[in-house]
């Protein structure tokens, strides 16, 4: 079983290097609809009765299914393709996520000197996860970008919940109220066609260009 | 009796959702605020009962806030009833820079108005850990098309900012809740009602407790605006219309400053207050720092009052991490005062944007002759907010000094002050200004000032000087008890 756990947890700091790497947009989004599914996997893994197969297939679908498509779907409207001029750049942002991930390591030694080694290696997983997401958020200037961020992010908080073996349930709620507010993002994009966020001196170059100045 | 103080502005909201007439809208908001705040003042005299398995209980803490919160609404409804009945909506407007907006239909404003006072009263009622977090979430939800209420770009970027900055700042405080349900996982208590966690807080994993704390206290801290998460707070306070920054101002950021403030009642029954606190009074001090630094080249005088705001809540939080109980008398009061004074000044800088059509001080000239009323009151809030004698801060301020000195944080206490000062003689200079200035071409038209949206800014502001008069024996009793048992 743990063996199982430690895969998935492996395979999802890999694609924390992919998320990283990649300029183009929907790859990061198949790459972030692909760790919404390993993730979900975690649930049935755990499933003990029909409560954990139901949970399964929910996250599944909003994990895997509904924010894919919907952040695709913002993705054609904005008209963007790729990240053009993140503040840090892309083989910058690998080694900076080496650099978070020996962070991580230290992090959760630190935290959980008396906990098993197999803790220790997902506590250090799923905070690696989590400063991801808060990395990508803050070095992208897109706003879908940030969005995948923040959703990288939520993936880090459901793995840490997991590795905690907090009742399954109490994670599932709270997590749900969090989906809530990526779709409160995703909607905010789609709706005002939000495409790049600047500091507030560049404030038009928020709306589309077809937006600007119609008089 | 606490179920219907949450779900008569909610029910009142979806009501107001369907329906078409904005006469009937504007009927049902005031309706719903005058009942919430009757509710609120009657929870002092029957105590009402604990539901949903003691996960809603209205303490002590909850009840003063609730009063707070519940009577800025109502105050902010009289002054949104006089605006909204003349503002024509669906009508398209150009703002400065050209860009053609037109304000979001009522019916999703007004209805998202009465929810958030909802989600509001819901954070001052939860007592469940998780309960809070998600009714604090929930205000940021309710309060995002409010803040978005000028369809303009800057307003679209403030809001964006907003919702983006708060959902870290809430996914970092669902992290502190993971590490508070792991720190009390063997302690004894299977609920995490923060009545048992108090009672147990005892047998709690201390090491794993305080890490929890930093990731609430930069999560909620977000929604405070404490210092290095404060962005957000000047944009979202300045694009919104003015009654929603007095509400954001005077009751959002208390919510938020209740769950830290809970938080750190558990780390005081875990015996870890010292070294929490001292992360709370390292946040304090540098919030008042920031604010006053940025308020040197402020030309906004709605982020100036933003940028205050960010003062008032570094000072209180630092009062509350001082662990003394008279610095947690102090801290409650300095809350009440402040919300009081910035939610009026807030409502008399709508007035005087309404005038001036511009939020740029140096475009304001002559304040005291176009608008005579308003001016006064103005003049006196900012008095008030920056601790000058009559007003309620100068009396918690200085009791807060009393405490930093008892607890012989000299250096908190200078830096405290130098911050002070700077932020005193900043805003002065920049109100000064504002009245002084001369423009020869529209001396002469004077603005007629509507009486509806006098009324409120006078009393909240009656009420700050009041407090700094007389302190109420009944009203510091009851802090008193409240300080005494911390938190619950």
């Amino acid at each position: 079983m743990n063996n199982w756990f430690i895969l998935i947890f492996t395979i999802i700091s890999i694609m924390n290097f992919l998320l990283l790497a990649s300029s183009r947009i929907s790859g990061c989004i198949n790459i972030l609809a692909l760790q919404g599914g390993i993730i979900s996997l975690i649930s049935i893994l755990n499933a003990t009765n029909l409560w954990g197969i139901l949970t399964f297939v929910f996250i599944f679908s909003i994990k895997a299914l509904i924010f894919p498509l919907t952040l695709k779907h913002a993705l054609r409207l904005t008209n963007t393709r790729r990240e053009i001029e993140p503040i840090i750049g892309f083989s910058t942002s690998c080694i900076f996520g080496v650099l978070i991930l020996v962070f991580s390591y230290w992090l959760s030694n630190k935290i959980s000197y008396h906990f098993g080694d197999v803790l220790k290696l997902k506590l250090t997983f799923s905070i690696f996860t989590i400063f991801t997401g808060l990395f990508i958020i803050i070095s992208r200037t897109k706003a879908i970008t940030q969005v995948i961020g923040y959703i990288i992010f939520e993936n880090g908080i459901y793995l840490l919940g997991n590795t905690f073996l907090i009742k399954e349930n109490i994670i599932v709620e709270l997590g749900i109220v969090l989906d809530l507010l990526v779709f409160v993002l995703i909607s905010g994009i789609v709706i005002f066609r939000i495409n790049k966020t600047f500091d507030h001196i560049n404030a038009s170059l928020l709306m589309k260009d077809d937006q600007k100045g119609v008089s | 009796m606490i179920i219907l103080i949450i779900l008569i502005p909610i029910l009142g909201g979806i009501f107001s959702f369907f329906t078409r007439k904005n006469n009937v809208r504007l009927l049902i908001l005031s309706i719903c605020s005058l009942l919430h705040l009757v509710l609120s003042i009657l929870t002092f005299f029957y105590n009402p009962e604990s539901c949903l398995n003691g996960m809603l209980i209205l303490d002590k803490v909850g009840k003063l806030f609730l009063l707070l919160m519940s009577f800025l609404f109502f105050m902010s409804t009289i002054y949104a009833i006089s605006y909204l009945s003349n503002t024509s909506f669906n009508e398209k407007t150009r703002d400065n820079d050209g860009f053609i907006f037109d304000d979001s239909p009522q019916n999703i404003f007004i209805s998202m108005l009465l929810i958030f006072c909802g989600t509001m009263s819901l954070v001052c009622v939860s007592n469940h850990v998780g309960f809070l977090w998600i009714s604090i979430e929930a205000t940021t939800f309710a309060s995002a098309p409010l803040v978005y209420f000028y369809h303009t770009r800057s307003s679209l970027e403030a809001t964006w900012k907003y919702v983006m900055i708060c959902s870290v700042g809430i996914g970092l405080s669902l992290i502190g809740n993971l590490f508070l349900m792991l720190a009390f996982k063997n302690s004894g208590t299977n609920e995490l009602t923060f009545t048992s966690i108090s009672h147990y807080a005892l047998n709690a994993n201390k090491m794993i407790l305080f890490t929890a704390f930093i990731f609430f206290v930069i999560g909620y801290g977000t929604k405070v605006g404490l210092a290095p998460m404060h962005t957000w707070l000047p944009s979202a306070h300045a694009e919104a219309p003015s009654f929603i920054s007095s509400l954001l101002s005077g009751a959002l950021l208390n919510c938020a400053f209740l769950g830290i403030l809970r938080i750190q009642s558990i780390c005081f029954h875990a015996g870890i207050s010292e070294k929490t606190g001292k992360i709370m009074i390292f946040l304090g001090t540098f919030s008042v720092l920031t604010a006053a630094l940025s308020m040197f080249s402020q030309n906004d005088y709605k982020k100036m009052l933003a940028f205050s705001s960010v003062e008032h809540m570094g000072i209180a939080i630092i009062a509350a991490g001082l662990g003394q109980k008279a610095a947690i008398t102090a801290s409650i009061l300095h809350i009440i005062n402040h919300s009081l004074t910035k939610a009026s000044l807030f409502l008399s800088s709508g007035n005087i944007l309404s005038c001036y059509r511009t939020k740029n001080i140096n475009d304001v000239h002559s304040l005291n002759k176009k608008l005579p009323i308003s001016s006064l009151l103005w003049l006196g809030g900012i008095f008030a907010i920056c601790g000058l004698p009559p007003s309620g801060l100068f009396v918690t301020e200085l009791m807060i000094f009393k405490e930093i000195f008892v607890t012989r944080k000299f250096f908190v206490a200078i830096l405290l002050s130098l911050g002070l000062v700077i932020l005193f003689g900043s805003m002065i200079f920049k109100v000064i200004e504002m009245y002084f200035s001369h423009d020869e071409k529209n001396e002469e038209i004077i603005y007629r000032e509507k009486f509806l949206k006098i009324v409120p800014s006078f009393l909240l502001l009656l009420f700050t000087f009041i407090l700094g008069f007389t302190l109420p024996g009944k009203l510091m009793d009851y802090i008193n008890q409240i300080s005494n048992n911390f938190g619950l």
